[in-house]
This record gives structure tokens, sequence and C-alpha cells, in this order.
């Protein structure tokens, strides 16, 4: 008895092909496709751990509070930057400032520290949960000379202005 | 007309066509999976506080990258049991692989022009 089906044919005309073919006819499709998805599968992840890597978690509202007002730092109270919103055109967040021994719960909560009229300190906590501070000091006749130091504090820091001193902001470089 | 002449002149032909798409394919495969990792990667961990991960935006940007690469891979699998030869399952495998990641890639072109219009 002979069952001779269309798809049994069929199968059989499709392994002779396969087994007619070279080895390397048979699988070099198969291989350029596997480097290739490889090669994606390297591409896709590479483009991640990069940008993980560069990703900041700095605070940009750490740099809301612009240069040193006509009467010095000392102006720049938590109420009257409350009120005035320096950094609001390019945030595009509301801020809200604390004074310097109110703990920054966010990174667009910051704790202010006027140290003295031509220092100021600002902390405030990053989405990584780190706080980050920034320290403006100006010098010279009309005090148009400054610099900005930076720090990145440890976990569990307690996240205030009065931990950003002269003593623990020394870094030249924004942290990540 | 010599029918074996004519069959040469179309290997020949599908031959060409196959090395023409090749980069094309790679280049679309490579910018959807460049793009769609890029996007998944900003909604659903590079979101800028205090905005949250966005989960439903994010499996679409997975779904969207592995799309091209998924279809590769079932056209390699599909043409493996049919009697064609090399060219013509490179043909079908660029083909699909062309066709899915197309409309990804011009899709991720689209959102970045709008990125940076607006």
């Amino acid at each position: 008895m002979t069952i001779d089906t269309q798809w049994l044919h069929q199968k059989r005309v499709q392994s002779r092909a396969l087994d007619s073919k070279s080895w390397i006819g048979r699988w070099l499709v198969e291989m350029l496709v596997g480097l290739f998805i490889v090669f994606l599968m390297w591409q896709g992840l590479s483009v991640w751990l990069e940008m993980t890597t560069e990703i900041t978690h700095f605070p940009e509202a750490l740099d809301s509070i612009g240069p040193r007002p006509q009467g010095g730092f000392k102006v720049d109270t938590a109420q009257h930057l409350n009120r005035v919103q320096p950094g609001r055109s390019f945030i595009d967040n509301e801020v809200r400032y604390v004074g310097k021994d109110a703990q920054s719960t966010g990174p667009f909560v910051v704790s202010i520290n006027p140290i003295a009229p031509n220092t100021f300190s600002v902390a405030a906590l990053g989405d990584n949960g780190r706080c980050y501070a920034e320290l403006m000091h100006t010098y010279g006749p009309g005090e148009e000379y400054g610099w900005t130091k930076y720090a990145k504090f440890a976990l569990g820091v307690t996240c205030s202005g009065s931990v950003a001193t002269l003593a623990t902001v020394t870094a030249r470089d924004e942290p990540q | 007309m010599n029918p074996m002449k004519g069959e040469q002149c179309r290997r020949r032909r599908r031959t060409f066509l196959a090395i023409v798409l090749l980069p094309i394919f790679f280049a679309f495969l490579w910018l959807e999976v460049e793009i769609g990792v890029s996007y998944t990667w900003a909604v659903l961990v590079g979101y800028v506080s205090p905005s949250q991960p966005d989960v439903a935006l994010g499996i679409f940007g997975a779904a969207a990258t592995i799309a091209g690469p998924m279809a590769v891979g079932v056209a390699t699998l599909k043409t493996r049991g049919r009697s064609l030869s090399v060219t013509d399952r490179l043909l079908r495998v660029e083909y699909w692989g062309s066709v899915i990641s197309a409309p990804v890639v011009m899709l991720g072109f689209v959102f970045v022009v709008m990125a940076s219009v607006i």
C-alpha cells in the first residue's frame, strides 16, 4: 500500500534539495544572520550602558540661583527665592527653597545656606538618592570675580544647606 | 531565445539586488536597534524627575527594537526548509528585515525631528 500525499511529496523534495547543498550552502544564511544578530545585541547593550553611565543625577535646580545680587548673597532668602523663582525659565519646574537646616527631599527642593555676603551654598537630593551641593564664591573690588565648586555626598548624609560648607564642597567639576 | 541565458540573467539580477539591498538592510536594522534602545532607555531610566518611568512606552520601545531582528530570524527559519538558493534566502531575509525595520526607523526620525523642533 502506498500513501502518496502532497505534503509527503513536498517534504521529500525539500529535504532532497537541502541534502544536495554543501555544508556552506546549508548554513551560510544562518551564520550571517546569527553574526548580525549578535552584532545588533552588542550594539544595543553598548548604547544602554553608555547612556546609563553618562546620565547625570545632578539636580539642575542647584544652578537656579543665578549671579550674586547687588546686596550680596544674604539677600537670597528662601522666601525671596520662592517668590522670584530665578531659574524658572530654564528649569521649567517650580523649585521650593528651604532654609539651611531644612532637608531637601528631592531634586526640586533646594536647601540654601548664605554663608557670607560673598559665599553661598545650596544642596539638593538627586533622583539617585545622593545629596549634591554647589558653592559659589565671589571676590575682587566689585565682586566681579568668582568660582563655583561642587560636591556629591555619600548616601545617608543629611541633605541640607548646612552640610555644604567651604570645607566639604571642593570639587571643580559638576558631579554626575 | 536560449532559456538558460534568461535564467542566468535572472540569477545575476537577483544576486545584484541582494548585494545592493545588503547595506540598506544593515543600516535599517542597526538604526532600529540604536533608536529603539535609546528610546526605551529614555522612557524607563532617563526620565527627568519629577516624571515617572512609563512602562507602557517602555514595552512599546522594546517591541519596536526587536521587531526587525525577530523578522530576520523568522524569515531565516521559514526559508530554511524550502528549496531556495542562498541568494534567494538572503533576498527574503533582507526584504523582511527592511520592511519591518523601516517604519520603526522613520518613526524614530519623526520623534527626533519633533523633539528638536519643540
